[in-house]
């Protein structure tokens, strides 16, 4: 039997192989573009949350579409971690617009799909935490699917977690009444509210 | 009936049978012309009454996977053979990174070729097939990735594979329920789509050798229906199946002694075998003998030049004298990177050179195993066939139009030294068929009979006829075709028997692709054996637009057509070029003795590539050495000269 399975072991990675990649990740953390080639990691992401990757082609509209800046030199390698440390920084003031907001009911497991970087707020004593670079989600947890680009544009208050939800651009993925109440909650951070503007409508996912 | 009667009644026969009249004309002592109109009825009116060949190419591709095939899957591909073929035939499907995707025109078949080896796992798991339940491990993850875990679920599936504990009765191979319901479906698709006279979905599956990394895939296409191919399953690699493409030949054979059906494999761009694409002495530990010349021409009778990882057509270092020869060049190693290439393999992967070798192993074996003509396809692994520069969905999902994708690494494989780039990902290929209709049995027929040609994505017409009889102005004649049929054999045909004092001579005609850019050049690539056992080649500019304007040089060879690209914008215009070449070209250097191969290149005129269109439209900087034009091009399967 366990020879068998050598054989479709092999297979498998053969097959991965087919178009040139072999690389799996080795570590709990699902691996991260920082420390690890995460092409299948991000790939699978598409099959356990159901077209995850469709932030991808929201975002490549976006681009176009200059809502969201263009490329520039910021891809490719990150040899001393500059892009990773900004992304923490980024990161943490997403965590205090969430924590100013109120804190989550449930714990939020936050994937950018462009470094596959997986972070969990949860709120601690009353106080919202983030933990960069964290391992899969847990069970429970509300996870939201974005981009550092989207996450940037949150922060940077150019659009807001409602307006980011609208355009595809971030995916939730749990119970409904939890996203609903997650949008309730948080959809307007990114942005404030401008004098008579309706809070974002939960109609619009329900 | 005495015999110049019977000869008479013969020909009116022969003449009515147009493709047979055109092998007739080819053997030595065959009618003249005009010995063939004196005895043929007037002509109709219409001068189209009574036609009976390829009127028109049809356009598609012979290598596409989806979310069936494993590595597509683990990619993140989700679209179906299903939405594959909605694609093909010109719908507008959603890709798998959510961007909505259509083509400039459907196209006119398209073979799903999934990987054999794991067909079918990633959707059924997914969506809890009962098979997949019925393991306690298959209901493990499916289970977690109900209830939210599925990220623990991804890490452990992949750990799983790449560290050898994979259940077995999860693993997809032929024998199994999950595997038969695999392929079941993938038939159910094809039979769906398929839609005789409008659009052609054949059954097909890809067999993925890979042994030390070198790619020896092939694409097995079925002639058949549902009713036959479903008698059987795909030939794998690993067991039941083998590595070895001798006994993927034998799989072929037991199919078509079992169903009595038809059977073609067509293999894969060999670029990335490291020279085990074209062996000349041994295979898999087995010298190459008439037995193998045999099996091999029989099975494999077209070969796949062009597609997305690379073109295969020629190579700078083995035709230091083609200056188109160095395009869209992936020569980096095997598939897997893990040997680097060296310069003694590449004679044994291009097609050019295998067609080349072909005829010296025609002469000692007594069978050329490498009379294969050719076509493209895209080997995408996305369910989209979308080879557009303009309309690019990439190789895999995680090249799908982006901002990063122009500067993201698709391959590195530190051990080797390999890495190869996204940008270096070419937007090709299709497969051009001369079929009488659009039916899986006539489409198929063209491409054992090898009336097919290779195009990197546009969807030029070309024609390619030879023969001794063509003069001047058939050139000039808006029915080349008419008269190619009748006074020669097409692409993928064979001339015998040199009459006395006479060289071949070749009627060759291209259009445009009617939303495509101007043509350049039609060339003639003719390689051969010469009396003392050396091969040679040569390439002819035969046509080419701004006759009046370029003239060869002393060197012989044609001034550059130019450019009209505006690369920041991503355009060009049809300033320069022309919509249509056609002339007759005969060999000037044609000796009777000496084994022969032709085949035409039309050469478009440079229009911006898709990293061009991606750097406009998302404004990304292009990596130093990325390539922002493209010289698209077709390539005719050859017309073999064989000396009696």
């Amino acid at each position: 039997m366990k020879r068998r399975c050598r054989r479709a072991a092999t297979a498998g990675i053969l097959v991965l192989a087919a178009v040139g990649l072999v690389t799996v990740p080795q570590d709990r953390s699902l691996a991260c573009g920082f420390h690890n080639d995460v092409t299948l990691a991000r790939g699978m992401l598409n099959w356990v949350y159901p077209d995850a990757l469709h932030v991808v082609g929201a975002m490549a509209a976006a681009v176009a579409e200059e809502r969201l800046p263009q490329a520039g030199a910021e891809s490719g390698p990150d040899p001393f971690g500059a892009r990773y440390r900004a992304l923490v920084v980024m990161l943490d003031r997403l965590k205090d617009e969430l924590g100013a907001a109120a804190p989550p009911p449930s714990a939020i497991s936050l994937v950018l799909v462009e470094p596959m970087l997986w972070t969990r707020f949860q709120s601690d004593d009353g106080e919202l935490r983030a933990q960069v670079h964290a391992g899969a989600p847990r069970p429970g947890d509300l996870v939201v699917v974005s981009g550092g680009k989207v996450v940037q544009a949150l922060v940077d208050g150019r659009f807001s977690i409602a307006e980011a939800y609208r355009l595809g651009l971030l995916r939730l993925y749990g119970a409904d009444d939890e996203q609903a109440r997650f949008l309730a909650t948080y959809g307007h951070v990114g942005r404030e509210r401008r004098d008579g503007e309706a809070e974002f409508p939960l109609q619009a996912v329900q | 009936m005495d015999k110049a009667a019977f000869k008479t009644a013969g020909l009116i026969g022969l003449a009515t049978l147009g493709l047979t009249l055109t092998a007739a004309a080819q053997d030595a002592g065959a009618p003249s012309r005009e010995q063939i109109e004196k005895v043929l009825p007037k002509p109709a009116y219409s001068p189209y009454a009574g036609r009976n060949f390829p009127t028109r190419p049809l356009f598609g591709d012979t290598h596409l996977h989806t979310s069936f095939s494993f590595d597509a899957g683990a990619f993140g591909a989700r679209l179906t053979p299903r939405d594959a073929y909605r694609f093909a035939r010109g719908e507008q499907v959603t890709a798998s990174s959510g961007q909505p995707a259509k083509l400039s025109r459907p196209l006119d078949f398209l073979v799903v070729a999934d990987h054999s080896d794991n067909m079918g796992f990633f959707p059924d798991l997914f969506t809890g097939k009962p098979s997949v339940l019925a393991d306690p491990t298959g209901r493990k993850w499916y289970d977690m990735i109900q209830s939210g875990r599925g990220g623990e679920a991804a890490f452990e599936i992949i750990n799983a594979f790449s560290q050898g504990t994979f259940p077995k009765d999860l693993v997809y191979s032929p024998g199994t329920r999950a595997y038969r319901s695999a392929w079941q479906e993938t038939i159910k698709a094809a039979e769906e789509a398929n839609d005789p006279g409008r659009f052609t979905a054949f059954i097909g599956y890809e067999w993925t050798s890979n042994t030390g990394g070198n790619n020896l895939h092939r694409n097995v296409i079925f002639r058949d229906n549902g009713d036959k191919a479903g008698l059987v399953e795909p030939f794998t690699v690993y067991p039941p199946g083998s590595d070895n493409p001798t006994e993927l030949w034998k799989w072929m054979e037991a199919y078509q002694n079992k169903t009595g059906g038809s059977v073609l494999a067509i293999a894969h761009n060999g670029n990335l075998s490291n020279g085990l694409m074209f062996p000349v002495v041994e295979a898999f530990g087995r010298k190459i003998d008439r037995e193998y010349a045999e099996t091999r021409a029989k099975w494999e009778r077209l070969y796949e030049a062009t597609q997305t990882k690379g073109d295969g057509e020629a190579h700078p270092v083995l035709s230091p004298n083609d200056e188109f020869a160095n395009f869209e060049r992936w020569d980096f190693g095997n598939l897997d990177g893990s040997v680097p290439k060296k310069k003694e393999m590449l004679e044994f992967e291009y097609a050019r050179s295998a067609l080349k070798n072909g005829l010296k192993l025609g002469q000692t074996l007594g069978v050329n195993p490498y009379k294969f003509g050719l076509i493209g396809s895209s080997d995408a692994h996305t369910g989209l066939t979308a080879m557009e520069e303009d309309n690019f969905f990439g190789k895999t999902t995680p090249q799908e139009p982006s901002p990063e994708r122009m500067r993201a690494t698709f391959v590195n494989v530190p051990s080797s030294g390999i890495r190869v780039m996204d940008w270096q990902v070419s937007s090709s290929g299709y497969a051009a068929v001369w079929a009488n209709e659009n039916t899986r049995e006539s489409i198929w027929d063209a491409m054992q009979r090898r009336e097919t040609y290779a195009t990197t994505g546009p969807r030029m017409i070309v024609r390619f006829f030879g023969g001794w009889d063509f003069v001047a102005q058939d050139a000039n004649n808006r029915l080349p075709a008419q008269i190619g049929y009748s006074k020669g054999v097409p692409m993928g045909g064979e001339l015998r028997a040199a009459p006395q004092g006479k060289a071949p001579s070749f009627l060759v005609a291209a259009l445009k692709d009617p939303v495509g850019a101007n043509l350049d050049r039609y060339q003639i690539v003719k390689g051969w054996l010469t009396k003392d056992g050396k091969l040679e080649e040569k390439v002819y500019d035969v046509a080419w637009a701004s006759p009046e304007r370029r003239k060869p040089g002393a060197d012989g060879k044609l001034p550059s057509v130019g450019s009209s690209i505006d690369e920041a914008n991503a355009s060009w215009t049809n300033t320069i070029g022309a919509p249509e070449l056609a002339t007759v070209w005969s060999d000037p250097d044609f000796d009777p003795g000496q084994p022969a191969f032709y085949y035409g290149r039309v050469i478009e005129i440079p229009t911006p590539r898709w990293t061009a269109y991606d750097a406009k439209r998302f404004g990304t900087q292009p990596l130093p050495g990325s390539p922002m034009t493209v010289t698209e091009r077709a390539y005719t399967s050859p017309i073999w000269y064989t000396p009696q």
